[in-house]
């Protein structure tokens, strides 16, 4: 993370690029805010999404340097993220201590959460790929005000790259490019290849596609539990005690950006992102904990593609920042259970389609009162969005032995539900002089589902929509030049969607069934923080506690309580059901972040968080309070960096350390990815280097946990990476 | 305009397709009947079943025993049902009045045994007609409805992968029955997926594809005993690893009895068999798991301390329990004398399967009477007098304990 303002990062990136635009003849233009709050042209979001919050970055430098194995992977250096793996081909991030539906994804500005999102980790930010990203933000911190449904925990906002565009430049211009990886404990190998082309001045396109093949993951060797030091039995190892089974995927990938340049502040941008992945197995069911250890649940296909048209800039002086996006997304999800000792295959494909439509503007900034010097501006923005998910799912199960299949009643899903979620709103900004800045902003949410019922499977239909206004409010202080303070008060939102309202699935800690009658979950993040820099010291730290009501959670069941017809449910060793649980829950921490410049491009910065949660216990449980589900141990990393500007070297290291965690929730207990007791803390080390000349040539190699630790991140299936090596290729003509 | 919008639209749809193109669907469902193949007399095995229905709730055998059978409970035998167990020398615990008090109110177990029933008839699912009943042959559709059971999600198949038979001693160094190695080496021990795995599954298979040369009934005797044998060999097992996870004395009562109590009266699975073949068996293997819980509730701690007394519950369980499967196989070698020639076969194939599992223990009492029943069991065409010696030798080793 870096703990200077978004608006310094972005000048320094846009000088950057200025510079790197004359030597290359092309031009990025990126997205900025001036000083006094006026946007300018560009073709990428404003990042202003987050000033004023609790927020951290990665840069496409810091991904090139770090070469992390995914887009989840590249947020470790941010404190507050944890990423959380229950496959190999699969990560999720974790933003204040929580995930899944209560973390909402964006990728350009486009919703990435669909109606079926689960309540645990999922998947679906590694569907992104990490190629393609020029810069990712996490806000933490509800945030639904601003962003919706979903936004409890935090959101991640993904920036893509862009195309070159010189303004200047006439005619056919073209930089093809080539990036190659290979790692040494999964065997990766994989390679991207990219045309970035300008025709004339005004139209730019950059059309990419990449592929890569990765392997088992070797690890150090089992992390033993907490409770007696046994070797737990997810993940499975291979005869070495290093390579763990249920690793590896394949992955194809392709994307094309084309930028029309309307006027010089306003544009036209058409996109389409696809994501091919085959065959990631889920590490805790390749083999199940219990099962035999030929069993295997794989994801054969999980394919994303985001296609969207964007009209952005400023169409008026009165009409700011306009983002006018229409998306279509689909996701595409088939997944495998091959049981060979049985001769037998379960089959399960859920597809989402989701149509988008989302518009945003704002004012300009204007002077209400106040002297030239000290003056009282305000800015408005504001905007709606509105998106439609429609699900098909689908279940069968296939003899091998006598190639006979026959489908069943129900998917994971109910077949055909559709939701619609969005909402209207509105946030002001007033400032006062360059020392205050006050912001309030409100939303009115909207949201309805429906889905049939299956008699078969005894299905209960789905009829329910729902209204909910919501607020923030923030002040940011400057005391002195050096000295930042920040307070927020944001709300945030999440209405059930179809997984909560129709799913019926094995989920790591037992199986889970619908709950129709489930409603909102409100959230309230009440935050502290400052940010001091003092010379070559920059320091950041924040405090917070996050109210959850009617916080959706599983609620552990009897067999008595399954749905009829769903056998599954009963033979389970635990069920749970989805519910608002009763009370509040409550989740409190910190997060702080510090950077040093020294002399000599010698950088050194340091991140940690820590997060408590806790929530009401099951009606019963002879516990009153329980600890939530997964909330991260204390962590936080350690890296330096130096940099010779002249001759292109780099170097880093880096520490990444977590502490024990030993408070569980009660679905903890029976979640085969936690092991008996809690999970054991860590410290390992990386070490880079690379060379870079110009923007023509860039090799890197990351020497990867040196001290061959046997770790593991709370909450997940795999192992991190033995001691290995990560080599990054890359050359731009 | 209007065209554009469509061309425009048509643009957009063309593009969708194209990108979703990738995508592999959902393999066709079979048609039902497109299996339903014949049966070895060439009959068309899903008319046979229109035609023939005889449904029965339990074997349709002449036990020739009744509930009068006495039983020799040993001095140290936990017996609740005789004064609430004031008479025996256990001390005084929960399970004195005769009832099962479960741990855990979710017992997964249940499930499994509840669905050895559905395998027999699903009646929610439309099949009303017995799969075990050895008076005809199930149609190949009714073998795959009866699979879909049998595979459910951490159902029957998912226990009878991984279920191991504690009568033989744990290999060294690894015990995991989930490792094929391990199971390869150990196939006693491995006796789920050694032992009944093969019997089941490719009697299923062989069943649902219908062919020749064997009548459908004999495949479904065979999948009917080995998933009873898998009920006799969990009821123990569970009994054993009750010293680590108590829950799972409540999986060794539901196994045997599907989760009620004695006093229901309601039988399914291995108890429905055992209290239709020999009331009182049926009794001292409710007894035996009584003993079971009343040693968890005399030895709390986790993991369980007093082995002596586990030990002493385990013997009278398993003394109880093999009683019980003997006189299911007796009830059927009885029938397999006296049945018509296509009902023999059933009766003669469940035997087959049950003869050599229960190989180890008779055995154990007499190596010359087991040579002399594996002989008899394994036959194609026994003769009657074989079979009646058969079942003299078996209530000799095995009289009620």
């Amino acid at each position: 993370m870096s703990v200077s303002s978004p608006c310094d990062h972005r000048a320094r990136r846009a000088a950057l690029a200025a510079g790197l635009g004359v030597s290359l003849a092309g031009t990025t233009l990126r997205a900025q805010d001036a000083p006094d709050g006026e946007a300018t042209v560009r073709n990428e979001r404003s990042s202003a999404e987050t000033r004023g919050r609790s927020a951290g970055e990665v840069t496409r430098d810091d991904l090139d340097e770090r070469a992390p194995r995914s887009s989840p992977d590249a947020l470790r250096f941010v404190p507050g993220v944890t990423v959380q793996q229950t496959a190999h081909g699969q990560a999720s991030p974790f933003v204040r201590g929580v995930t899944g539906q209560q973390v909402l994804l964006l990728f350009d500005g486009v919703r990435m959460n669909t109606g079926v999102y689960r309540q645990g980790p999922n998947q679906y930010l590694f569907t992104v790929d990490s190629q393609t990203v020029e810069r990712m933000e996490v806000l933490r911190g509800s945030a639904s005000v601003r962003w919706g449904s979903d936004a409890i925990g935090g959101a991640v906002l993904v920036s893509p790259r862009g195309p070159t565009l010189d303004p200047a430049r006439r005619g056919l211009t073209l930089h093809p490019s080539l990036r190659g990886r290979y790692g040494t404990a999964d065997g990766e190998l994989g390679g991207r290849a990219e045309l970035d082309a300008q025709l004339g001045g005004s139209v730019a396109v950059l059309v990419g596609g990449g592929y890569r093949d990765v392997g088992q993951l070797e690890s150090a060797g089992p992390v033993r539990d907490l409770a007696a030091g046994r070797v737990p039995p997810v993940p499975y190892f291979e005869a070495d005690g290093r390579t763990q089974r249920g690793t590896g995927f394949r992955e194809a990938t392709f994307d094309a950006r084309a930028v029309w340049r309307l006027r010089d502040d306003l544009q036209l941008v058409a996109a389409v992102y696809g994501y091919r992945q085959y065959d990631a197995p889920r590490t805790d069911l390749c083999p199940p904990a219990y099962g035999s250890d030929r069993e295997c649940l794989r994801y054969e296909e999980q394919f994303r593609t985001l296609a969207y048209a964007a009209l952005r800039g400023d169409v008026g002086p009165r009409l700011r920042d306009v983002d006018v996006v229409l998306s279509y997304q689909r996701s595409h999800e088939r997944r495998r259970l091959d049981r060979p000792l049985s001769f037998a295959t379960n089959g399960f494909i859920d597809d989402v389609d989701t149509l988008g439509l989302a518009m945003r503007a704002a004012t300009p900034r204007v002077r209400l009162a106040g002297t030239a010097a000290r003056p009282l501006t305000a800015r408005f923005r504001y905007g709606s969005e509105v998106y439609r998910d429609s699900v098909a799912s689908e279940a069968w199960i296939t003899f091998t032995d006598v190639d006979l299949t026959r489908r069943y009643s129900r998917g994971q899903y109910a077949d055909g539900a559709w939701m619609v979620q969005g909402g209207l709103w509105g946030e002001a900004e007033v400032a006062y002089g360059s020392r205050v800045r006050v912001r309030v902003g409100g939303r009115l949410a909207g949201a309805a589902a429906s889905a049939a019922g299956d008699a078969a499977s005894a299905t209960q239909p789905v009829d329910v929509s729902s209204l909910a206004a919501l607020g923030r409010a923030g002040v940011e202080w400057h005391p002195t030049a050096g000295l930042a303070l920040f307070g927020n008060i944001d709300q945030g939102l999440r209405v059930p969607n179809l997984d909560d309202l129709t799913s019926r699935q094995q989920a790591g800690p037992g199986f889970q069934f619908e709950n129709t009658a489930l409603g909102a979950e409100r959230s309230v993040t009440y935050e502290l923080g400052a940010r001091v820099r003092v010379a070559r010291l920059e320091l950041e730290a924040w405090g917070y506690a996050m109210t959850l009501d009617d916080a959706i959670t599983r609620a552990l069941r009897t067999s008595a309580d399954c749905p009829a017809m769903t056998p599954q449910c009963a033979a389970s060793w635990s069920r749970f059901q989805l519910i608002n649980a009763v009370g509040s829950s409550v989740v409190a921490g910190a997060e702080a972040a510090a950077r040093l410049q020294l002399p000599g491009s010698l950088s050194f910065a340091a991140t940690a968080a820590y997060a408590w949660g806790e929530g009401p216990a099951a009606p019963g449980s002879g516990a009153s309070r329980v600890p939530l589900s997964r909330v991260p141990p204390m962590n936080g990393t350690l890296e330096a960096r130096w940099r010779h500007e002249p001759s292109g070297v780099y170097l880093g290291a880096a520490l990444r350390w977590s502490a024990d965690q030993t408070r569980l929730a009660p679905s903890d207990l029976g979640d085969a990815r936690v092991p008996a007791g809690g999970t054991r803390g860590y410290a390992v080390v990386d070490v880079r280097a690379g060379w870079r000349w110009r923007d023509r040539v860039r090799v890197g190699a990351s020497f990867e946990n040196v001290l061959d630790t046997a770790y593991r991140v709370h909450g997940s299936s795999i192992n991190g990476p033995a001691r290995s090596l990560l080599i990054t290729v890359a050359t731009r003509l | 305009m209007k065209s554009s919008s469509n061309r425009s639209r048509g643009v957009f749809l063309a593009t969708v397709l194209l990108l979703s193109a990738c995508e592999t669907e959902a393999p066709h469902a079979t048609p039902v009947g497109s299996d339903a193949a014949l049966t070895d007399n060439g009959v068309d095995a899903t008319d046979s079943a229109a035609t023939d229905v005889i449904t029965v709730d339990a074997p349709t055998t002449d036990t020739g025993v009744d509930g009068g059978v006495a039983c020799a409970p040993v001095a140290s035998d936990y017996t609740p049902r005789v004064s609430m167990s004031s008479t025996d020398p256990w001390p005084a615990c929960i399970s004195d009045p005769g009832l099962y008090v479960r741990f855990d109110m979710s017992t997964s177990s249940i499930t499994r045994a509840t669905a050895f029933e559905r395998i027999h008839i699903d009646a929610t699912g439309g099949r009303t007609t017995g799969l075990f009943d050895p008076t005809r042959d199930p149609a190949a559709e009714e073998f795959t409805a009866a699979r879909m059971v049998y595979l459910e999600a951490e159902g029957l198949d998912s226990r009878v992968v991984r279920r191991t038979d504690e009568h033989y001693p744990q290999p060294t160094p690894n015990n995991d029955c989930r490792v094929a190695e391990v199971v390869t080496a150990n196939p006693d021990y491995c006796a789920g997926p050694a032992r009944l795995l093969p019997v089941i599954t490719a009697n299923f298979r062989d069943g649902q594809v219908a062919t020749l040369g064997t009548p459908q009934r004999v495949r479904a005797a065979r999948i009917e005993a080995a998933l009873l044998w898998f009920f006799y060999i969990s009821i123990y097992k569970e009994s054993l690893t009750c010293t680590t996870v108590t829950a799972d004395c409540d999986s060794s009562w539901a196994y045997y009895t599907g989760g009620v109590q004695r006093t229901e009266a309601r039988y399914i699975s291995f108890a429905r068999y055992v209290q239709s073949a020999e009331p009182a068996a049926h009794d001292r293997i409710w007894d035996g798991v009584l003993a079971v819980r009343c040693w968890r509730d005399l030895d709390r701690t986790t993991p369980a301390t007093n082995v002596a007394l586990r030990e002493r519950a385990r013997d009278q369980l398993d003394r109880a329990l093999t009683r019980g499967i003997v006189v299911v196989l007796q009830a059927r070698i009885r029938a397999a004398a006296t049945a018509p020639v296509a009902e023999r076969a059933a009766h003669l194939a469940f035997a087959g399967v049950i003869g050599p599992l229960l190989d180890r223990a008779v055995r154990v009492r007499s190596a010359a009477d087991a040579d002399r029943l594996a002989s008899v069991l394994v036959a194609a065409d026994p003769a009657r007098a074989d079979l009646d010696a058969a079942v003299a030798t078996l209530d000799r080793l095995f009289p009620c304990p």
